[in-house]
């Protein structure tokens, strides 16, 4: 944990001294030197493309921070134009003519697990962010699950969360556990450092028999993850003790609801208000369907969002049918410049075989950016594509045309999911 | 980055160590350039000890590439590792420059 910062200008000179700071900062703050090496990378491909194209001269402030289980490093600038396309995954590189210098951001791109592109009132701010590397589920033998008659709910400690974790591998279908909890250690490392909170139910013997974990998203929500029982018989009150157990912990967080975007088997539904379902194909040919719930912590004072007028229907049914007061606002082309061209964020599930997009830029070629993306990742025989769109940022909407036209539905409204609400599409074909 | 330098038959085998970045890619650019002014055009570039190679080296390797065969040679490299694999085949430079597994499978192919 820690934040350390750079203020520096935009010339070659100083890409020495960036890039020494970046790798100092990221060993100090907790990656180990093959990720602190591809950080490194990622800040020397950024600062170049600054310095020759976007910002060059001007003053470029530089920050890492560390996460527990990662490290966010900040480049904020102001540009006179910066092209993020070569972050696209559907972005190749070229090393002849003008693109070369993309060629260095797409290799940014790559090397780093997630990023962020915003504008900001100090100018444009690019995040990278590296985590820590994990082994997956080691060959430690997973303890058998046993039907528990007494037990207590309490917080883990970071051995019995490891076995709480490979337990869920072990007992859980993939479709209900999110690919972050797949490694023992990476979770407890989200823990530790507060992001995330758990609660297992275990028996005298250190049996454990379920558990629940949660995290603040934003200001206003809290999503949970679970209840995950392990072989507990049916009709067991664990389920909705652990939840209750979450409920109770975060009752007095300012929070306005709780959201279950992976309930597990034997789900409390009666305390939620079911929002909806995505849809995945089982193993077996069938179709399995994940629904998503909503609980009000909260009395829900309204609010506004943006919305093109194609998603207006679906919104006016989703939030007369869960009776939340929503003031929609319009927001269509006009005819008002926009950047040429559209970035998309992937983030892959391989466990599930899914793939949320979410957009970090608008252009106009949008459409051909969002056809790109599910040619590739059809290609890549996903089952599921989705795309996240939050109803807070007005630009994020005018994605909205090009959605239906490539071949997306809007499934799921999730109540201030983002900056203001979510609505999910999922792409039909993998419907 | 350091460079070291051997000979096998008629190929220059070009082993670099550390770090191929913008500030060291143009002394490597000037002596594998310096090697072809000498005479030699079939260069092995083997890349095991290299941790790191950024756009500004991949780019240079390219230069020294085509360069190399207008005097009728060509550039192969082998032996990558890690970050250095990685951004090989994340930029598609894998598919432009001739890469190998072992020295010896490099040698034998030029």
């Amino acid at each position: 944990m820690g934040k350390v910062a750079l203020s520096v200008f935009a010339d070659e000179v100083f890409l020495p001294t960036a890039v020494a700071f970046a790798e100092k900062a990221a060993l100090a703050l907790g990656l180990a030197q093959a990720e602190a090496l591809k950080l490194t990378l990622a800040t020397e491909e950024v600062f170049l493309y600054l310095c020759r194209e976007a910002a060059s001269g001007r003053e470029v402030q530089m920050s890492c921070r560390g996460g527990g289980y990662y490290v966010e490093e900040e480049f904020v600038f102001k540009a006179r134009d910066f092209n993020m396309r070569a972050f696209n995954i559907t972005a190749s590189a070229t090393f002849e003519g003008d693109s070369t210098q993309e060629t260095g951001l797409l290799i940014a791109s790559r090397t780093v697990d997630r990023f962020k592109f915003a504008e900001s009132e100090e100018g444009l701010r690019l995040t990278l962010v590296k985590e820590k590397a994990y082994p997956s589920v080691v060959e430690i033998p997973v303890p058998a699950a046993v039907p528990l008659s007494e037990y207590t709910l309490r917080r883990p400690h970071p051995e019995e969360l490891k076995v709480f974790v490979r337990m869920l591998a072990e007992y859980h279908d993939p479709q209900t556990v999110p690919e972050r909890f797949r490694s023992p250690g990476k979770v407890v490392d989200m823990v530790a450092c507060g992001e995330y909170q758990t609660a297992i139910t275990a028996d005298k013997l250190g049996h454990i028999g379920g558990g629940i974990i949660w995290r603040r998203d934003n200001i206003k929500l809290v999503e949970c993850y679970g209840p995950y029982l392990m072989n507990q018989p049916e009709g067991s009150s664990m389920a909705a003790e652990l939840m209750e157990h979450c409920v109770n912990a975060i009752a007095r967080s300012g929070a306005v609801g709780l959201m279950d975007q992976y309930p597990g088997g034997q789900f409390p539904a009666e305390y939620f208000m079911p929002l909806g379902s995505l849809s995945f194909p089982a193993g077996d040919g069938s179709r399995r369907e994940r629904m998503a719930y909503y609980r009000h912590l909260e009395e829900d004072l309204g609010n506004a969002v943006w919305s093109h007028p194609l998603l207006q229907e679906f919104l006016e049914r989703e939030y007369r049918r869960t009776a939340f007061a929503r003031e929609i606002r319009l927001v269509d082309d006009e005819g008002e410049s926009g950047s040429p061209f559209s970035v998309l964020s992937a983030e892959f599930d391989w466990h599930q075989g899914s793939v949320k997009l979410r957009p970090i830029w608008w252009g106009r070629d949008a459409e051909e950016t969002l056809a790109a993306h599910v040619r590739t990742l059809l290609g890549e025989k996903l089952i599921g594509i989705f795309f996240e769109m939050d109803l807070g940022h007005p630009w994020q909407t005018r994605f909205t045309p090009a959605l239906f036209r490539t071949g997306f539905q809007p499934c799921l409204m999730l109540p201030y999911g983002g900056k203001g609400d979510l609505v999910v599409f999922q792409h039909t074909a993998t419907e | 980055m350091k460079i070291n330098l051997s000979k096998s038959a008629d190929k220059a085998i070009v082993a670099v160590e550390g770090r191929l970045d913008t500030v060291s890619a143009p002394d490597f650019e000037h002596e594998v350039k310096h090697l072809i002014s000498q005479g030699e055009n079939r260069f092995v570039l083997d890349l095991s000890d290299l941790e790191y190679v950024s756009s500004a080296g991949l780019r240079c390797i390219l230069v020294l590439a085509k360069e190399a065969k207008s005097q009728g040679g060509g550039i192969s490299c082998c032996r990558l590792q890690g970050l250095v694999k990685q951004v090989f085949d994340v930029s598609g430079f894998s598919s432009m420059i001739p890469v190998f597994d072992s020295l010896e499978g490099a040698l034998n192919a030029m």
